[in-house]
């Protein structure tokens, strides 16, 4: 939990400053009447987008609690049996084939590598911004392919 | 500067041209698939009527199918008892998901929250429509069951398993029971939207000095309700997933083995009360999801027309917090029939009737309210009263079932359906009716008819009473609920001329709602004109224009000083004080 700190700075990262960049589309762009310049600015949507993100797993979270609730439930509850009038218990359990560590492994390993590639990406736009005016190499530290890791494992 | 100033006082404002956009051109853009928040409320408010309609058009046919059991109906023919069964599962599910949750929540939620916390909309207006067409996809899907071949389900709201989870289990349980889940799926989907919204907006979106403190009770209440379906919701998704798969891929969540017809299901090992637990760890908190905003409303409404502050406004706060909390701890009290540990019970028990301590304080906090108030009595106000009526009545059978003992006896009684229709149902409904003539000038600009508004009032108060008071003596009787017909059972026949009453008072009551139908759609075109603020009533949405425009306040965010409750301060030049009014003297909380 100790990184999510560093994700949670409000400051307008300086990629939107680029040719390219601008700010990423928000909820209600296009002919809605509520683009262009009446927008809230970047840091309140995006204050406003981490803060829905994060309400929005909630019932994400109360899904998976109910999900592996009845598993659990599921799982310890001996049923009755009709035929005999005798409580049973009658699971069985599912034998895990070894791909499915490996497929977790895989996802994890990968959102790991996508964070990093995301931090080390932002590193570069603030580098690139800082370069005209210090000529210094602010990011000689993230070398690492992180975002082709990423996507190799994504395949 | 649409309502800037008012009565010569200058209302402190920030001008915020952040705002200050076009409203979108083009009537799909502008009245079908909006992002406008108003027009989205007042979608939901016209879905709640298309489905409270429809669902009391159900209640009709069971009333009469109940009193003249051999009936034939014109374009229905005979009501079987699968069709009674089928009435009886579609009338409640679509009372509580379309109506009692979308009204109060989806409908003036929307429509006043953002408004009354200062905001020019919602915090996702995108998500916000998506939510509403979710919804509006659930309820076409929902209807649809009526049409497919064994017509509407038979498992009742609660969807019970096995019988919910067995195609053969009856004939409305084939694509019937498949439409319902997938609809109550859909629907679920489409609050969880609406709840996420309501909470980043209240949250994140309100207007310079509007503290959490300082909020409207309205805005709490669905503040509140929003986290109740947010946690409540989810839950119910995963049990209709999982019923799903029991019916069409073949695991036994919640059917265990067993025979239907003679014939064995293939199914072994569920647990039917798996569902019952699920479903009722939902459909608890859904029950304070349909009442909460009445509650929120009502607190507004006595303040306003008593010319009073509310009566203890932090009790109120922590007492809608309460009510939620206790609201997740209590589902078992549903279940006290299906041979749970005695010490559950208990639990629950106590649990049920610790809920009786905050509803305690609300009911006491909105009598302390209307006492020696300067009582003004229109119609938003008299169906306010009524609500805090209704509330008690039925709230007071509630430490009654929450007994298990009384409640084994009374649960398959009309007891119950007493109980919950007159605090769930009619008194939810009272805060919708409240709602609508309260803010009906703001929403369309004019006034309802304020002579038929009373006669609505005075037919439906009465009529609810004559409803479901005489349902208590039945329930009490043994007059058990479920039951198509009692004729064939000498002790429940004997107990006919109650249920003639209750059909003939429902006959009355059900007619009377055309008032307020008429009345509705009258006002809209033939009302008198409304002025901005016809209540004279403090709170941020009588400080815009009527009806509000686009960004709400027309180019300009406003700045709060005030509580939301400043009416009859001493010293002031009015006996209401604008929540944007320059700061009054002394505190008075």
């Amino acid at each position: 939990m100790t990184s999510f700190s560093t994700t949670a700075t409000l400051d307008e990262p300086a990629v939107s400053r680029g040719k390219q960049g601008g700010p990423p589309p928000i909820f209600g762009g296009g002919d809605d009447g509520r683009s262009g310049p009446g927008l809230p600015d970047y840091p309140t949507r995006l204050r406003r987008a981490r803060l829905g993100l994060l309400v929005a797993l909630t019932p994400v979270l109360m899904l998976f609690v109910s999900f592996t609730s009845a598993y659990v439930v599921r799982q310890g509850l001996p049923t009755l049996d009709p035929r005999t009038n005798q409580l049973v218990r009658d699971w069985i359990p599912v034998k895990l084939p070894a791909l499915l560590l490996v497929n977790t492994l895989v996802l994890l390993v990968s959102s790991i590598g996508m964070e990093l590639a995301r931090r080390q990406s932002k590193l570069a736009a603030v580098a690139a911004t800082a370069r005209p005016a210090g000529g210094v190499s602010v990011c000689a530290k993230g070398k690492t392919p992180w975002l082709a890791m990423t996507v190799a494992l994504g395949l | 500067m649409a309502g800037g100033t008012r009565g010569g006082e200058a209302i402190t404002m920030v001008s915020h041209d952040a705002h200050a956009h076009a409203a979108p051109q083009g009537f799909i853009r502008k009245y079908i698939f909006s992002l406008d928040h108003k027009v989205i409320g007042i979608q939901y408010f016209f879905l709640a009527l298309v489905a409270v309609l429809t669902g009391m058009f159900l209640s009709l046919l069971m009333r009469i199918h109940l009193v003249w059991p051999n009936a034939h109906l014109p374009i229905f023919g005979d009501i079987k008892p699968e069709t009674y069964l089928s009435l009886l599962t579609m009338h409640g599910t679509i009372m509580v998901f379309f109506v009692l949750t979308t009204a109060p929540q989806g409908g003036f939620g929307n429509y006043f929250l953002p408004i009354q916390i200062g905001a020019p909309d919602m915090a996702f207006p995108v998500l916000n429509m998506l939510s509403f067409w979710t919804t509006f996809l659930g309820f076409l899907v929902l209807v649809a069951a009526f049409f497919v071949t064994g017509g509407a389900p038979l498992h009742g709201w609660t969807g019970y398993a096995p019988l919910s989870a067995l195609p053969s289990a009856g004939p409305g349980e084939g694509l019937g029971a498949d439409l319902w889940i997938i609809s109550i799926a859909i629907f679920c989907i489409g609050a969880l939207m609406g709840a996420l919204n309501f909470i980043t907006t209240t949250l994140d979106m309100r207007a310079k000095g509007m503290t959490l403190m300082r909020m409207p009770l309205t805005c709490w209440a669905w503040f509140i309700t929003a986290i109740l379906g947010l946690l409540a919701f989810g839950v119910l998704l995963s049990a209709g997933i999982l019923l799903l798969m029991d019916r069409q891929l073949g695991t036994s969540f919640f059917v265990p083995l067993g025979t239907v017809n003679g014939v064995l299901t293939g199914h072994k090992g569920g647990s039917p009360l798996l569902w019952q637990h699920l479903f009722w760890f939902f459909g608890h908190p859904e029950v304070y999801i349909a009442i909460l905003p009445a509650m929120g409303l009502c607190s507004q409404l006595l303040s306003v027309f008593s010319r009073k502050p509310i009566f203890g406004y932090k009790a109120m706060v922590y007492a809608i917090m309460a009510i939620g909390f206790l609201g997740f701890m209590v589902w078992g009290h549903h279940m006290f029939m299906s041979g749970m540990s005695p010490y559950s019970a208990f639990a629950f028990s106590i649990m049920t009737m610790g809920i009786g301590v905050p509803s305690a304080i609300k009911t006491f906090n909105w009598l302390g309210t209307l006492w020696r108030g300067k009582i003004r009595f229109s119609s938003p106000m008299l169906f306010a009263i009524g609500f805090v009526s209704l509330f008690v009545v039925g709230g007071i059978s509630g430490p009654f079932l929450a007994q298990p003992v009384l409640d084994i006896y009374l649960h398959e009684t009309y007891f119950v359906i007493a109980h919950f229709h007159l605090i769930m149902g009619v008194a939810s409904i009272f805060g919708i009716f409240a709602a609508t003539y309260y803010w009906f000038p703001k929403m369309f600009g004019r006034m309802m008819n304020e002579t038929w508004a009373k006669a609505h009032f005075w037919l439906t108060f009465v009529g609810a009473y004559a409803i479901f008071m005489p349902m208590h003596y039945y329930g009490m009787a043994a007059g058990l609920r479920r039951y198509s017909q009692g004729t064939e059972v000498a002790w429940i026949n004997a107990l006919a001329p109650i249920q003639k009453f209750i059909s003939i008072a429902a006959f009355i009551t059900i007619a009377s709602q055309f008032i307020f139908v008429i009345n509705l759609f009258w006002s809209m075109k033939k009302g008198e004109k409304a002025a901005d603020n016809p209540w004279e009533a403090t709170t941020l949405e009588w400080i815009t224009a009527t009806p509000p425009p686009h960004d709400n306040f027309g180019g300009v965010t406003p700045v709060v000083h005030n509580g939301p409750y400043e009416y009859s301060v001493p010293g002031a030049p009015r006996d209401f004080v604008m929540q944007t009014d320059a700061e009054v003297g002394a505190k008075k909380h």
